[in-house]
């Protein structure tokens, strides 16, 4: 999914990742090495643990505290300057309202939202959201192990 | 008419009653025993213990056959989903929900939810509504 996001322009670009789970920790590492200026959003400060404290000292990695449902924390993170806004925290209905908020109110260009739940994650497709599914990815990964 | 509401809280559980009592069908979600047990024993049996996001509980409410869709609860993430799910995989007719945040309002009619319940605001409008005359004249007496 990382690799469809080309980094075409000039100077870095931003995105802002909300949930710093392992899935955010690592999703914000691998932005880095492409060269984006990532930002961390998580309402526990304390997840920022997972972040590999080189990234942050340096400032590549930004940890800002808030609730990505709403949208006054989405702008104090700058979501509306971000080129890339990535939604993976636990919950599939927290990933779904940042998400569009993020795509419909603030106009990010590319938006990803895990969800998780099979059934949630097809109907958020035809809704035009890009989503990412953990339990999917891995029932594929199962199916093709046996198809052989 | 047929009603499928989420979340059997103060707001949910009144509106089933006033709903049941208006002659209507009612159908209320909600994950919290407790709280269907106590509606049950008003109403009779017109809950469904479980999570109004996921479809199998709305397939089990009949959110299929709604007429109208209300979601509730005090979470606005949640709200979305239920009615997202209840508009798009089942075709509810007509979704209505609670917005307990002011700034999701705009995004909820964005995205197709046929009504939103702007509580918030409702509440402060009554409150000034309340406090119009006291503040006016209170500027009058500064001026």
């Amino acid at each position: 999914m990382l690799s469809s996001i080309d980094q075409t322009g000039r100077g870095a670009r931003n995105a802002v990742i909300m949930g710093c789970g392992r899935i955010g920790a690592s999703v914000a590492v691998a932005l880095v090495e492409r060269g984006y200026a990532v930002r961390v959003l998580d309402v526990d400060s304390a997840a920022f643990d997972l972040l590999p404290p080189g990234t942050v000292e340096a400032g590549q990695i930004v940890p800002v505290v808030g609730d990505g449902t709403l949208e006054s924390d989405l702008k104090s993170a700058s979501v509306q300057d971000a080129d890339v806004f990535v939604a993976v925290a636990g919950k599939d209905s927290f990933n779904a309202l940042a998400a569009q908020l993020a795509k419909h109110v603030l106009q990010v260009p590319a938006v990803i939202c895990r969800i998780n739940d099979p059934a949630r994650n097809e109907m958020y497709r035809t809704l035009g959201v890009v989503t990412v599914s953990a339990t999917k990815l891995v029932s594929d990964l199962v199916l093709q192990a046996t198809a052989d | 008419m047929y009603a499928v509401i989420v979340g059997a809280g103060r707001i949910g559980g009144s509106l089933a009653r006033w709903l049941v009592a208006a002659g209507h069908e009612v159908a209320v979600i909600d994950w919290d025993t407790a709280r269907c047990g106590a509606l049950e024993d008003q109403l009779g049996s017109i809950s469904v213990v479980g999570d109004g996001t996921e479809e199998s509980i709305l397939g089990k409410a009949g959110a299929n056959r709604a007429d109208v869709f209300i979601a509730t609860t005090d979470r606005d993430d949640q709200n979305l989903m239920a009615c997202q799910i209840a508009k798009h995989r089942f075709g509810a007719a007509r979704t209505i929900s609670l917005v307990n945040i002011p700034d999701h309002d705009p995004l909820f009619s964005l995205l197709g939810i046929d009504q939103t319940i702007n509580i918030t605001e409702l509440i402060v409008d009554r409150i000034e509504e309340h406090l119009g005359g006291m503040m006016f004249e209170e500027l009058d007496s500064a001026g």
